[in-house]
């Protein structure tokens, strides 16, 4: 049926009958915005296990992701060469796990007081603790360059990649040179002993596209 | 109700997707995002063994002075060393003739009594590890007139 309006009143009713999907499609933009703003926000804060995901009930394509903890063990191998004297320091062996689906580049570590002290065990397997050489003697074993406050940060001299999960040269095997420091009046019933480490309190570490570091290597810390 | 439905897919499909909103991936967020380290991460070290005895003591005699002069090699990482003396025989009983040396070389005091003399040496390392004592030295005696 045609419009036997005027011209004036036609173009008042086009701006008052919108097209129900335009006025939807702003509304949904701003919910997308507030959305994305929100997720955006929380970067600031350290998360453990993150996923992205599909509402239930939803159609259409997506995709999901997690960020995991990188983890440091303690291993035998390569055996440290720089060992522990009283008044002296020595290397520090670990093994650094990415769970990730991506590299993850580690470029400091934080570590605990320097009066948090290392437990002595018999054997490179630290299964048989050694008697004499505990952390409460105390061993007077301790990260090197710890403070009296927990959490300091201490800069790597080469960040260390590791390669993304199920890739080479992950696990990542490093020596951190001089990474242990042995107090002058350490009991004797260390000598020859193996150390468990007290553990990390935290790493500064980021994931994301990099040249992977290749299995074993050499880092540390100078102050 | 048809249209909440409708923008709730279209939420949740932007966030998902992300890059048809411009937002990045998970894996580019992960690259701005900070990761932490498991709860009882720690690595391996290891002590050095006891140190050993100072090898190749000697014990001479000094040309005119009536002193013993005992000397040593280095031990590695040694902070101080200790010189036990015998008037008994190369067996002991040994006595402390002098501690808390950071040389690799002592000279008695003089002059010796006559009588003979062993000598054998320690070191520390810190101020708890310290060495099995070395072999004695060869026995030095002082006489009137003479040191043989």
């Amino acid at each position: 049926m045609p419009d036997l309006r005027p011209p004036s009143q036609r173009k008042r009713s086009a701006s008052r009958h919108r097209s129900p999907n335009s006025g939807w499609s702003r509304r949904s933009k701003i919910a997308s915005a507030v959305v994305g703003a929100v997720l955006a926000g929380s970067v600031a804060f350290a998360v453990t296990n993150w996923v992205v995901g599909l509402g239930g009930g939803s159609s259409g394509q997506g995709q999901s992701g997690t960020i995991s903890n990188v983890t440091i063990t303690a291993t035998a191998s390569p055996a440290a060469t720089n060992m522990l004297y009283p008044g002296g320091s020595g290397d520090v062996v670990v093994a650094i796990s990415n769970p990730n689906p991506y590299p993850v580049t580690i470029t400091a570590v934080n570590l605990p007081t320097n009066t948090t002290y290392a437990a002595g065990y018999t054997t490179s397997d630290l299964s048989s603790a050694q008697a004499g050489c505990s952390a409460a003697t105390p061993s007077l074993v301790s990260w090197s360059f710890a403070t009296g406050s927990s959490g300091s940060s201490h800069t790597l001299s080469s960040p260390l990649t590791v390669a993304a999960s199920g890739q080479a040269n992950n696990p990542l095997l490093v020596t951190f040179t001089n990474a242990a420091a042995m107090g002058t009046a350490a009991p004797l019933a260390c000598a020859g002993t193996y150390f468990s480490m007290p553990s990390l309190t935290g790493i500064t570490a980021t994931g994301g596209a990099a040249t992977v570091t290749t299995s074993p290597a050499t880092d540390g810390w100078t102050s | 109700m048809g249209r909440t439905s409708r923008t709730s897919r279209r939420v949740l499909l932007c966030v998902a997707t992300a890059t048809a909103c411009g937002i990045a991936s998970p894996a580019a967020w992960a690259t701005n995002w900070p990761l932490t380290v498991q709860s009882n991460s720690r690595g391996e070290a290891h002590a050095q063994t006891r140190p050993n005895a100072p090898a190749n003591p000697t014990a001479l005699c000094t040309a005119t002075a009536l002193q013993i002069t005992v000397s040593w090699s280095a031990v590695p990482h040694a902070a101080t060393y200790a010189v036990y003396q015998s008037t008994t025989s190369a067996s002991g009983p040994y006595t402390a003739a002098a501690t808390g040396l950071t040389t690799t070389t002592w000279t008695s005091s003089a002059p010796l009594s006559t009588g003979t003399y062993w000598y054998e040496v320690t070191a520390t390392v810190g101020t708890t590890w310290i060495s099995p004592a070395s072999t004695a030295t060869a026995p030095r005696t002082i006489t009137v007139v003479l040191c043989t």
